[in-house]
């Protein structure tokens, strides 16, 4: 990201009290705004996740996540928390983030 | 991990939410209008360069002294649809409007910047009044030269 481009972010949570809604009906309204959702990974371990490369390559590539990134979830991605808030029941494993990487996503 | 969005975004539903305490949940949202959001240009060259290109249009006095500033308010590099704040005023184009829409035009030819007409209207204004290049032909009397020559020094 470039510097000049910082942008800020909020919690989610905190921004449906803000708003005094619920955390669903913000992601709803939000999707239909075209805005993205996005994950702020903890400020303790970094993880390694897999970039899906394009279907002519064969290998997985590794990526390193630090501690504290910001990354915005795919649109499918996106549309599965809304579906989870609806239900109450909020898993993050499986989720896809849209990582910029030498053209891959 | 935790679920964040940005600030930008929040500050929009603020305006969309219908301040009536009698209505919640989705009841409580207006229909969103397009009116409602305006997304930044979407600039295929690095805003410094962009930032020069506006710096000479001001010095040829084309745009408004200080519509370099408003520069990262109307454009960004990135692909996703960043909000221009609701206090931002459109950059002022003080000369002739056919160049700002032979300018405009160009610029979207040449794939410098993305963006429909509806687009650029918005972010552009002539008079005080939406800059709209929307069926504007080009006439043998236009006088392009200045505008030409200023893309040759930041694009050629």
């Amino acid at each position: 990201m470039k510097n000049s481009e910082k942008i800020k972010y909020i919690d989610l949570r905190d921004a449906a009290e803000n708003l005094a809604l619920s955390q669903h009906h913000l992601v709803r309204e939000l999707l239909k705004l075209g805005s993205m959702i996005w994950i702020r990974f903890d400020d303790i371990s970094s993880r390694m996740v897999k970039i899906v490369p394009p279907r002519s390559h064969q290998k997985f590539i590794d990526y390193r996540i630090n501690p504290g990134d910001i990354h915005c979830l795919t649109l499918d991605s996106s549309k599965r928390i809304e579906r989870m808030l609806e239900k109450s029941e909020l898993v993050f494993e499986g989720l896809r983030l849209g990582i910029d990487f030498g053209g891959y996503l | 991990m935790h679920l964040v969005i940005m600030e930008d975004n929040l500050e929009i539903l603020k305006k969309l939410i219908i301040n009536d305490s009698n209505i919640s949940g989705f009841d409580k949202f207006k229909e969103i209008d397009e009116k409602d959001f305006l997304s930044k240009i979407k600039s295929n060259v690095p805003i410094k360069k962009l930032k020069n290109f506006f710096c000479t249009l001001e010095e040829q006095e084309l745009v408004q002294r200080g519509s370099i500033k408003k520069i990262e308010e109307h454009f960004t590099e990135r692909s996703l649809k960043l909000p221009v704040k609701e206090r931002v005023n459109p950059i002022e184009w003080i000369s002739a409007k056919y160049k700002a829409v032979h300018l405009l035009k160009k610029l979207r030819n040449l794939n410098i910047i993305e963006g429909s007409d509806k687009e650029f209207a918005r972010h552009f204004s002539n008079n005080g009044k939406e800059l709209s290049i929307t069926n504007y032909t080009r006439k043998a009397t236009d006088k392009l030269d200045q505008i030409e020559e200023i893309f040759d020094i930041h694009f050629k």
